[in-house]
């Protein structure tokens, strides 16, 4: 496989990904965008902006590609308004409903959060004091 | 941190009261609540990250750690793995808060909300190449 076949491989993966993200008429535009980047970037690196990052950038929706396309912002006629599949209120929220939940169990069973799974393995990952109901006051490793 | 005792409880209260106002923040007017967040979130980046890195370094056996359990260090209560993994995914959290937020300032810049002045303002190399 050349290196021409693999870069439309993975343009053709990342529209696949623009496609469920916004919606068909925003990848006429990605298309476009594509087109529009200045030819100093150098050829690879204009098309893996819609690449690997491009996935990446769609799935978290920080499309930097469209900052990198300078000619294309003066030119725009369609608005962007795709917004991110999880907003960052939304990850707000979800953070301060689980430090309510944490605090009940803090007030009502500690154990619960201290005996969590992945609690025990960052701990020995790192080689931390483990302070597990079976392990409290002792190094365990 | 077997059974509940009075330490627990009082972080119990702390938490609430931090999830409790957190929520309040969220749901603030959208422009005063971009405002406030993308002025909090890197503050909480740092401290979290410093936090756990602290844990880390400084742990009995780290890289800068005393070495000998008879040299506890005035940090050695928080040592442990529950400290450990909050403030790692804490840190995950908040990042992929001010990611989102990163794109948030990209998307004013490019269509204008009420954001596009401050991010035009703050970032001088955007106005240069414009």
């Amino acid at each position: 496989m050349n290196s021409a076949v693999m870069v439309e491989q993975i343009e053709i993966l990342s529209l696949t990904w623009a496609y469920l993200r916004v919606g068909r008429h925003d990848v006429v535009n990605v298309k476009l965008e594509v087109r529009y980047v200045p030819t100093t970037v150098g050829h690879i690196r204009r098309q893996s902006c819609m690449g690997f990052q491009g996935c990446i950038m769609y799935i978290l929706d920080v499309s930097f590609a469209r900052l990198w396309s300078d000619l294309d912002r003066t030119q725009r006629t369609q608005p962007d308004d795709s917004m991110p599949l999880i907003s960052g209120f939304t990850i707000i929220r979800a953070l301060s409903l689980f430090h309510i939940t944490a605090a009940y169990f803090f007030l009502t069973a500690p154990r619960m959060l201290t005996d969590q799974n992945v609690v025990f393995i960052l701990g020995e990952s790192v080689r931390l004091v483990s302070i597990q109901r079976w392990a409290t006051g002792t190094r365990n490793y | 941190m077997d059974r509940p005792s009075e330490a627990s409880a009082f972080i119990a209260v702390i938490l609430a009261f931090l999830g409790v106002s957190d929520l309040t923040a969220a749901s603030m007017d959208e422009g005063i609540a971009h405002q406030y967040w993308l002025a909090n979130v890197p503050v909480r980046l740092t401290f979290l990250f410093a936090l756990s890195g602290y844990v880390y370094l400084f742990k009995e056996d780290g890289l800068f750690g005393s070495g000998s359990i008879n040299k506890a260090s005035i940090g050695g209560n928080l040592q442990n793995s529950l400290v450990f993994a909050w403030s790692f995914f804490e840190t995950a959290a908040w990042f992929w808060v001010s990611w989102e937020g990163a794109g948030y300032v990209t998307r004013s810049l490019l269509i204008g909300t009420d954001l596009h002045k401050l991010a035009r303002r703050t970032s001088r190399t955007h106005a240069q190449a414009r």
